[in-house]
């Protein structure tokens, strides 16, 4: 029982304060207050925390570091290669347009020859006179809808 | 309130430093040599810091940070946001720093005293080292970044692509195993 109590004690003490509820910060405080042993594994950790933070190198590199990055990056043309994407762009583009005329073109053209107005078929329906009571002179009527 | 509406247009995008960092972006991708090197002027201290701090030496640090810029620049198409540009560069030179880490396990070399800037004692700083120098890069890294370059949470989680739970359990694995080989290391001395 007391392992337990112990290893949530650890486990809060490496949460960031922030993000703890008040009810764990409370605990925090309270079992360090009565267990040895966590209180000083709590002692050790900010020692060592400010161990780290102390050993911390604060280097920010020579003056010519800027110079020396330019002149990697212009080496390496990748100032080159990064223009180099918008005449390929364009080109590409320009010839995805004209395929796209083209074959607009060629579809609402057909290269098949068109029919003539003069030439559009009519359909002449032969319907027998005697299928209609009156002679013919009313309109036919559905099959589904007689009787 | 009236008095941010008086503040010409102009003026409230020159305060903006995402904004002003997209245009830098911007005009890079154009091919200018001068927004570029502004981009650099501005994030190298905290890249050379970083890697300086991760890898425990300024020269490689230096080298880490002009390879994670020039990396940043040639990838630059896969930055979606152009107000990001600086956590894609961290988020490079952090992912560079572990290769170089994990190489240097691959093959340990003797640790060499190095020239030590002010601030903290030298055989603190050194034993530092050597203990960094036993944890996983990824553990290592973690701590680091938590730290000595004191990011919070979710920066670090953002700089190494990790969850935040990820974080939180790798810290405290992290803090346990440090203690450990620091409590090793002074029962050694005595």
């Amino acid at each position: 029982m007391t392992e337990r109590v112990c290893d949530r004690f650890r486990n809060l003490a490496h949460a960031d304060e922030a993000d703890l509820s008040r009810e764990e910060l409370a605990f925090l405080r309270s079992h360090a207050g009565e267990c040895g042993d966590c209180r000083r594994y709590l002692t050790d950790m900010s020692l060592l925390s400010d161990v780290l933070r102390s050993s911390a190198l604060d280097h920010r590199g020579d003056h010519d570091f800027a110079d020396r990055v330019e002149e990697s990056v212009v080496s390496a043309r990748v100032l080159d290669e990064l223009n180099a994407w918008r005449p390929a762009m364009i080109a590409a583009l320009t010839t995805a347009a004209a395929i796209l005329t083209v074959l607009h073109v060629l579809t609402s053209n057909p290269a098949t020859p068109s029919l003539k107005p003069t030439e559009t078929p009519t359909a002449e329906v032969n319907v027998p006179l005697d299928l209609f009571e009156d002679g013919g002179s009313s309109a036919p009527t559905h099959p589904g809808e007689q009787g | 309130m009236e008095h941010r509406a008086s503040i010409p247009l102009t003026q409230t995008d020159a305060l903006d430093p995402k904004a002003e960092e997209a245009q830098l972006v911007f005009r890079t991708r154009q091919g200018d040599q001068n927004a570029l090197r502004e981009l650099v002027t501005r994030h190298r201290i905290r890249l050379i810091r970083t890697a300086a701090n991760v890898l425990r030496d300024p020269t490689e640090a230096e080298d880490v940070a002009q390879e994670a810029f020039l990396k940043a620049f040639r990838e630059l198409y896969r930055l979606r946001d152009d107000r990001a540009f600086s956590s894609f560069v961290y988020r490079i030179c952090v992912r560079l720093c572990v290769d170089r880490l994990r190489l240097k396990r691959a093959e340990p070399s003797p640790i060499e005293p190095r020239e030590q800037s002010p601030g903290g004692s030298i055989e603190t700083r050194m034993l530092v080292e050597r203990l960094l120098n036993q944890l996983p890069p990824d553990l290592r890294l973690t701590l680091v970044l938590r730290e000595m370059e004191q990011l919070s949470y979710e920066e670090v989680a953002e700089a190494m692509g990790v969850p935040v739970g990820t974080v939180r359990s790798r810290l405290h694995t992290a803090r346990e195993r440090f203690r450990t080989l620091w409590t090793l290391a002074h029962q050694g001395e005595e």
